[in-house]
């Protein structure tokens, strides 16, 4: 490089005073710009130089690739024809490098693909087995029953819209089979000989229809299993299907069919029987296994799915419980009723959330509705309707006498065989009441009141023992001893209502005063004076207004002593008069 | 593996049906033969210890009524030509045949059976008929359906003349 002179560089920069001549100004160039000159030759070198051009890209381009990927998708529409093309030649310069590239990956995908289809499957089944007792699931038992065939395969033909269950790849020429796939579970025939006689019905069809070389069978249909037949130039594709497969179904048979042809053509030229270099046909036809179910479950049961499960089934168990426990207590109420004398259940149920009962009930029996607490039933859940009736059972007919003859207190009533018995003691107008209304009395047959004691009676009895318990005592003569003068008025009391109650009874009370005297002087006077005593009672009752045909008189002496009092006797004691009646029966009319 | 489609080729009656049926494995019953006119029986043998299966396509026998369909013969790698030793004409049908067949697909490997060799009395071939045969290079076996004389014989003969090289392929033949 030449030093370049300060001033140099300002006569260049200065208008110029004359022209230089072309060397002059090659000599002024390069001084000026020569390091910068060969700088773009080196530059212009490699750019123009493939091979060192290659080494600088190659140095940017991974940088650059990652940051244009970054930045947008343009690069990867750029490339996608430049790799497609790439691709396709790679398979056809050798198929087996790019598939064996991506086997690891399309293996694990058909058999993940096989795996969903056959849980699917399982899924469905297992759903419909799980359900078999519901009207659907028992209508497909009746079906299997009737048709022999096994419930499974039932379940199965009405809840798979689809299912290709094998695919066949057929040498063309031969009818040989090369690749044969199975969906699980499916029982397959000899494959070779289907294979074979596939192509002999092909065969069949075209030369007993006389169509063009071009066409084929393209199905085969026997009830509800269809064979689909693809044709290639040099292998044929069949795939049984059952049920009813739609038509994109074909274009993944012929994709199938077209990838075959592209990657094993020079395999399926020279074939010469021995199939073992179709395994890698597998990789084409195992998608073409595909299923369809029409009941397929939009998930898949989890851990979760018992517990979620649990949920509802155990509100209707409780639901149920309720249910349970409240017809229980309706079952009991209507239990009790029936048990209840005078009610008679004709009708009862529920509706529209509401018990009802219906029935006979005598106005004496137990109102329905107070029983409901005792069963825990709310009055607003249930109706009653009632129709009155008298009811014969022994307690009403029992209640029925109550309520209707009103017994005193002193009267019992109870009811036997159809009879209605009273006792105790009432008056004589009830006790003629009571034998007027009792036959009248519904379910009472007969009525006995001989129990039953007349109050009068009892009165009389009671007021015959007590007069003659009563004693006058006199003076030793005719007059009343000190501190009787009340006792005449008393007994005359006494008497009539002695005698009202004897009259009640229709009956007469005979009373006899009887005098006595002490055993001081004669028999004779003795007699003479206890009938005076007596005559003397008699006068003092008839002053207070004791009819003297009531009383009858009588003197007995000293012969009826009264018992001794202590071991020194009153004489006084004899000296009295008392009262002895007999009471006659009613004077025949 | 190796799988090989052959045929079996003959007039009516001559005993194709009963000679595959002793021997084969069969899944297709015989109305195929009236109706689609083959019927398809699978046979594995041992040729050389090499395993070999056969897919036997059994034709109905030729006759005015349902005539042979050489299309069933595409892609066959061999066949056994049949006829009844007991009846001459049988002969002279199979020679016919064969012309068709050659026609209809081209050379293949292929064995002339004289069936029913349990008849002794009532045989009617000549053997001049069959040394003429002969030497025109046809390969020849005679067979019993009825007592299983010979019949895994002739499987085996064509099974290794199919699988020897130089006998002509039927790959890329004309079909008709």
């Amino acid at each position: 490089m030449n030093p370049v002179s300060p001033r140099s560089d300002t006569d260049a920069l200065a208008p110029p005073e004359a022209a230089p001549s072309g060397d002059d100004m090659e000599s002024i160039r390069d001084l000026l710009l020569g390091p910068e000159k060969r700088q773009l030759e080196v530059l212009q070198q490699r750019i123009e130089n493939p091979e060192l051009h290659a080494q600088d890209v190659s140095r940017v381009l991974p940088q650059a690739a990652a940051l244009a990927s970054a930045r947008d998708d343009r690069l990867a529409v750029a490339l996608t024809p430049a790799v497609e093309r790439a691709l396709k030649e790679s398979v056809k310069r050798d198929p087996d490098t790019l598939v064996q590239a991506i086997f690891p990956v399309i293996g694990p995908a058909i058999r993940k693909s096989i795996a969903e289809a056959f849980s699917k499957l399982m899924l469905s089944l297992h759903r419909t087995l799980e359900h078999s007792l519901s009207p659907k699931g028992l209508k497909w038992r009746l079906e299997a029953l009737r048709t022999g065939k096994s419930f499974a395969e039932v379940v199965l033909a009405h809840t798979l819209l689809y299912r290709v269950e094998q695919v066949f790849l057929i040498h063309r020429q031969t009818g040989l089979l090369l690749q044969h796939v199975v969906a699980p579970q499916i029982q397959a025939q000899d494959a070779g000989m289907v294979s074979a006689m596939l192509t002999a019905i092909q065969d069949f069809a075209q030369d007993s229809f006389r169509v063009s070389a071009g066409e084929a069978l393209h199905t085969l249909q026997i009830g509800e299993l269809n064979v689909w037949v693809e044709s290639g130039p040099l292998a044929t594709l069949a795939a049984v299907i059952r049920g009813h497969a739609p038509y994109e179904l074909r274009a993944v048979l012929q994709g199938a069919l077209e990838h075959i042809h592209d990657e094993q053509r020079a395999a399926l030229e020279s074939f010469d029987g021995d199939a073992a270099g179709f395994e890698l046909a597998r990789l084409h036809l195992e998608p073409c296994l595909q299923a369809q179910f029409a009941e397929a479950p939009a998930t898949k049961p989890s851990a979760r799915l018992p517990l979620l499960a649990a949920v509802p089934v155990a509100l209707v168990a409780l639901w149920l419980g309720f249910v349970i426990r409240d017809r229980r207590r309706w079952s009991g109420y209507l239990e009790r009723l029936r048990a209840e004398p005078g009610i008679v259940i004709t009708e009862s149920g529920r509706r529209s959330g509401r018990y009802f009962v219906a029935g006979l009930r005598d106005p004496l029996a137990l109102d329905p509705s107070r029983l409901l607490p005792q069963f825990q039933l709310r009055p607003e859940k249930v109706t009653g309707r009632w129709e009155p009736y008298q009811a014969l059972s022994p307690e009403l007919i029992l209640q029925r006498a109550i309520r209707l003859l009103q017994p005193p207190a002193g009267v019992r009533l109870r009811t036997e065989d159809g009879v209605l018995y009273a006792a105790g003691r009432a008056s004589d107008a009830w006790i003629e009441g009571a034998r007027a209304r009792a036959a009248l009395l519904p379910g009472v047959d007969a009525y006995d009141d001989r129990e039953l004691e007349e109050e009068w009676l009892a009165a009389l009895t009671t007021l015959k023992a007590k007069l003659e318990e009563a004693v006058v005592f006199f003076d030793s003569g005719i007059r009343l001893a000190a501190g009787q003068s009340a006792l005449p008025e008393m007994l005359a009391v006494q008497i009539h209502e002695l005698q009202q109650a004897a009259l009640r009874g229709g009956r007469r009370a005979r009373i006899t005063i009887v005098g006595h005297s002490d055993t001081t002087g004669t028999e004779e006077q003795n007699l003479r004076l206890s009938r005076q005593r007596a005559e003397q009672v008699a006068r003092l009752l008839s002053e207070h207004r004791v009819p003297a045909s009531w009383l009858e008189t009588a003197g007995v002496g000293a012969r009826e002593p009264a018992p001794a009092d202590g071991p020194d006797p009153d004489p006084g004691r004899q000296r009295r008069a008392t009262f002895r009646i007999v009471l006659e029966p009613p004077a025949a009319p | 593996m190796i799988q090989k489609k052959i045929c079996m080729v003959g007039a009516p009656s001559v005993g194709k049906t009963s000679l595959v049926a002793r021997y084969v494995h069969s899944i297709f019953s015989e109305k195929y033969l009236s109706t689609v006119g083959v019927k398809i029986d699978k046979k594995t043998l041992q040729v050389d210890g090499r395993d070999i299966t056969l897919m036997v396509w059994d034709l109905a026998g030729d006759d005015d009524f349902q005539p042979l369909q050489v299309s069933y013969l595409r892609g066959a790698a061999g066949y056994l030509l049949v006829a009844d030793g007991s009846r001459r004409a049988t002969l002279e049908h199979a020679v016919e045949l064969h012309a068709r067949v050659t026609q209809a697909v081209g050379a293949i490997p292929f064995m002339l059976v004289l069936n029913k060799s349990d008849l002794g009395d009532l045989w009617e071939i000549e053997d001049a008929r069959i040394a003429l045969l002969m030497a025109q290079g046809w390969a020849m076996q005679r067979t019993s359906a009825k007592d299983g004389t010979g019949v895994d014989a002739v499987f085996e003969q064509l099974a290794r003349r199919t699988l020897a090289p130089g006998l002509g392929r039927t790959r890329g033949e004309p079909s008709a």
